[in-house]
């Protein structure tokens, strides 16, 4: 019990397989309140289906994920999706309401008022109050995941899952709103489940990085392990890469 | 001259009633087909097919069609039913509105952008709010 107590988020033994083809294969993590961790990995490593098995969006064929000590399978998928933030990459943002509806769906899903939450809610996510009457298509994308991410922190949930929330953003912006959500859950002391497949984003905003592959974890550390090649050879082939452009970029830059 | 026009609110009403008629029955049969066939292909391709198929028959050939049909009917369950005027044009026009309602409702519940149906399912909405704030959204963007 004081092991569940310790852990925000526990798999234990997830499997699901679609159409015969394992996506999570026996899959068993914890993951400690108030950390932002990476989930790295290429397409069909199983990182999405691993997140949403926390929401229920996916059912595990076997094993269970429990959120607090308390099995998600003993709720109703609405009931618990509530307690949840929830962004991902296609928004999702409700076409014919306005910013303000949209954050505030969360509320009228329950009958309850907002109140002054979204003006709130816009100020945290750095957007402008007279915003909230604007429909979502008078967006930019990086406001409109701003709107999401608004949505997703509207009913206060302590646990936040993002599905690649910045992989369809232009890159300045994709910075920007990385670091201001990390900044975020910092200050609301939230815990962070991030899907990326983007090592370098993983290494600058997680405190600890899984890379998945084949549905299993094959490597988990801090950022600055696998920079210094203390997480295998996976890790080390994935973090390659950015390191690699990073030092061109400096070479560049001293024109060494 | 006036003689005519004194029929002409009755008639008027007559039509009214009928065309109605004919249309919330088109409704109901259409609306619950088309939300079973927007989560089942197979539903969606046969019953469009046989709408269409409805469609292709001319008005004066379906009326013609009811008669024989309708006749048979009085014969077999022994009562009267009426082979000429209401009921057999209030099925004709049911039939005719099948196709339009069916097709637009199937194509307005498919085509969402599968984006809002992720995210009406990630805030947590039950499967009857998604299809009250989601699936039924077109009449209030109008």
């Amino acid at each position: 019990m004081t092991m569940a107590d310790a852990s925000a988020v526990r798999f234990d033994a997830v499997t699901k397989a679609y159409d015969g083809r394992t996506a999570v294969d026996s899959l068993s993590l914890s993951i400690a309140r108030g950390s932002f961790v990476a989930l790295v990995g290429g397409s069909g490593s199983g990182k999405t289906t691993l997140l949403k098995t926390a929401n229920r969006l996916v059912r595990p064929d076997s094993g269970s994920v429990s959120i607090d000590g308390e099995d998600v399978a003993g709720l109703a998928p609405h009931l618990l999706r509530r307690r949840i933030g929830y962004v991902f990459q296609n928004i999702g943002l409700f076409p014919h309401m306005s910013v303000a509806e949209n954050i505030a769906i969360g509320f009228r899903l329950e009958r309850r008022d907002p109140g002054e939450r979204v003006a709130r809610l816009l100020d945290l996510v750095d957007l402008p109050r007279d915003m909230a009457v604007r429909m979502p298509d008078a967006l930019s994308g990086g406001q409109r995941q701003r709107v999401g991410v608004a949505r997703a922190l509207a009913p206060e949930p302590t646990l936040m899952l993002m599905d690649e929330p910045f992989g369809a953003l232009d890159p300045v912006t994709r910075d920007q709103l990385g670091s201001a959500y990390r900044s975020l859950h910092t200050r609301l002391g939230l815990t962070t489940i991030l899907v990326t497949h983007d090592m370098a984003e993983a290494l600058l905003l997680a405190d600890r990085v899984l890379v998945m592959a084949a549905g299993r974890i094959v490597a988990d550390a801090t950022p600055r392990d696998l920079l210094t090649g203390r997480a295998g050879a996976i890790a080390d082939a994935l973090v390659a890469v950015p390191r690699a452009q990073a030092e061109r970029l400096y070479r560049l830059e001293h024109g060494g | 001259m006036s003689e005519a026009l004194t029929r002409l609110p009755a008639l008027l009403a007559a039509h009214v009633l009928l065309s109605a008629a004919a249309l919330l029955l088109a409704l109901a049969i259409s609306l619950p087909l088309a939300v079973i066939a927007a989560r089942r292909p197979a539903v969606a391709r046969i019953a469009l097919a046989t709408a269409s198929l409805i469609q292709t028959i001319p008005a004066l050939a379906l009326l013609a069609l009811f008669y024989p049909i309708l006749l048979g009917l009085s014969a077999l369950i022994g009562t009267r039913i009426p082979a000429l005027g209401f009921l057999p044009s209030l099925l004709a026009l049911t039939l005719y509105a099948l196709l339009p309602i069916l097709r637009n409702a199937v194509t307005g519940l498919t085509g969402l952008d599968p984006a809002v149906i992720e995210a009406a399912d990630g805030v947590g909405m039950t499967p009857a709010q998604k299809f009250g704030w989601s699936k039924l959204r077109l009449p209030r963007r109008w």
